[in-house]
């Protein structure tokens, strides 16, 4: 897709605005599992606002995480420190996402990207052990009945869905 | 369903909305020009019926006034029959008129208010129209062909005008143009939210948050 330099200030403070909510609603949070329904750039979208709530604190970003929380040995993490956010993402040390949710003494909070909420095994996995979901829909792309089972096998896992960001067409 | 979530779903579904709109405002403009040029010639018979004698054993004792009344239904009955309309279309005048566009029984209509009946006729026409009501005033005349002579002795019919074949006005196609475009918008309506109703795709916040159970944080137009 064609980006523009209006597109990405959209998308900056787009991510701003969802990390303000997210502070004001659980300022406490520390795991944030941000998923799509039927998203393309759930990636993208959870960068940006890595990068805004790296304001904050620093965050590490879980992106390639394609295993259980309990199995995954690899360092599939990027880290965003509140001061190298503004120039980069920078690769994280050797954290693996089953140490990050096992050391609740490392500083900084966690967002694990998973594209679909639905598809993906480990997505629910990581819903359960998080303190809150974030999930992405497409407009005239997501589905009811994919908002419904969503919303169903959340409650199933007893996860805390946070919030919804909505990507316009 | 709120008129402003209508709104939206008409505002979100305008394609298919526009596209039905365009083609019933095309039709139905084009089917009204046609009218408009083949709009038919309008003629009429106006026929005073009175009874000479009530008709015993069957109407009792009513008074010749209400006997004029239903023998002048009668009379309306006769001239739109399958016999008067045969009668008629066999009329040397109306043969050479030159072909009808309908049968003369759907070009013939009547009413009747009190005592008097009104034959209208419709054809494309002016020479048809004026030898189709010449004819009927025929009929009317030579009544007892189709009811028999002790039916047709018992009332007296005399035609009292004929008016002059006319071409139709206009403001019948023009109302039904409107209604056709009323009707057009209420389909097109229609369409566009039954579209939006058989589309499972969600395209609200308010939705994502209805099915969802959860706040819409933020709405990114789209992502770069």
């Amino acid at each position: 897709m064609k980006s523009d330099a209006g597109d990405i200030m959209r998308l900056s403070a787009a991510a701003l605005a969802v990390s303000y909510e997210l502070e004001v609603q659980r300022p406490d949070f520390r795991t944030l599992l941000v998923s799509g329904l039927a998203v393309e750039q759930v990636n993208l979208i959870a960068h940006a606002l890595a990068k805004a709530m790296a304001q904050e604190k620093p965050v590490r970003l879980f992106t390639g995480a394609t295993q259980a929380p309990g199995q995954s040995n690899q360092d599939d993490s990027t880290s965003i420190h509140p001061l190298k956010s503004l120039v980069d993402v920078v690769p994280s040390g050797p954290v693996s996402l089953r140490r990050w949710l096992g050391e609740q003494a490392v500083d900084g909070r966690a967002l694990v990207v998973t594209p679909n909420l639905l598809d993906d095994p480990i997505s629910l996995a990581v819903a359960a052990v998080a303190d809150g979901v974030l999930l992405l829909v497409q407009s005239g792309r997501t589905t009811r009945p994919m908002c419904r089972q969503a919303a169903r096998v959340l409650a199933d896992v007893s996860a805390s869905l946070l919030g919804v960001v909505v990507v316009g067409r | 369903m709120e008129l402003r979530d209508a709104l939206s779903v008409l505002g979100r579904r305008w394609l298919p909305l526009v596209a039905i709109l365009a083609v019933i405002v095309i039709g139905s403009v084009l089917v009204a020009a046609d009218g408009y040029r083949h709009r038919p010639y309008q003629g009429s018979l106006q026929v005073f019926v009175w009874a000479r004698s009530p008709a015993s054993g069957i109407s009792g004792n009513r008074s010749l006034e209400s006997e004029a009344g239903f023998m002048a239904q009668d009379l309306a009955s006769v001239l739109m029959s399958r016999s008067a309309a045969s009668f008629v279309s066999h009329q040397p005048a109306v043969r050479a008129a030159g072909p009808s566009t309908a049968d003369i029984q759907t070009a013939v209509r009547s009413s009747v208010s009190g005592r008097t009946v009104t034959v209208t006729v419709m054809e494309s026409s002016a020479a048809k129209t004026r030898a189709v009501v010449l004819a009927e005033r025929l009929a009317v005349e030579q009544r007892a062909r189709f009811v028999g002579p002790v039916e047709a002795a018992r009332s007296g019919a005399r035609v009292i005008g004929i008016s002059a074949p006319v071409r139709s006005s206009a403001r019948s196609l023009v109302l039904a143009l409107l209604v056709r475009l009323v009707l057009g918008l209420a389909i097109a309506i229609a369409v566009a939210l039954a579209w939006d109703y058989l589309d499972d795709a969600v395209h609200d916040a308010s939705e994502f948050e209805r099915e969802l159970g959860a706040p819409v944080l933020a709405t990114i137009r789209s992502a770069p």
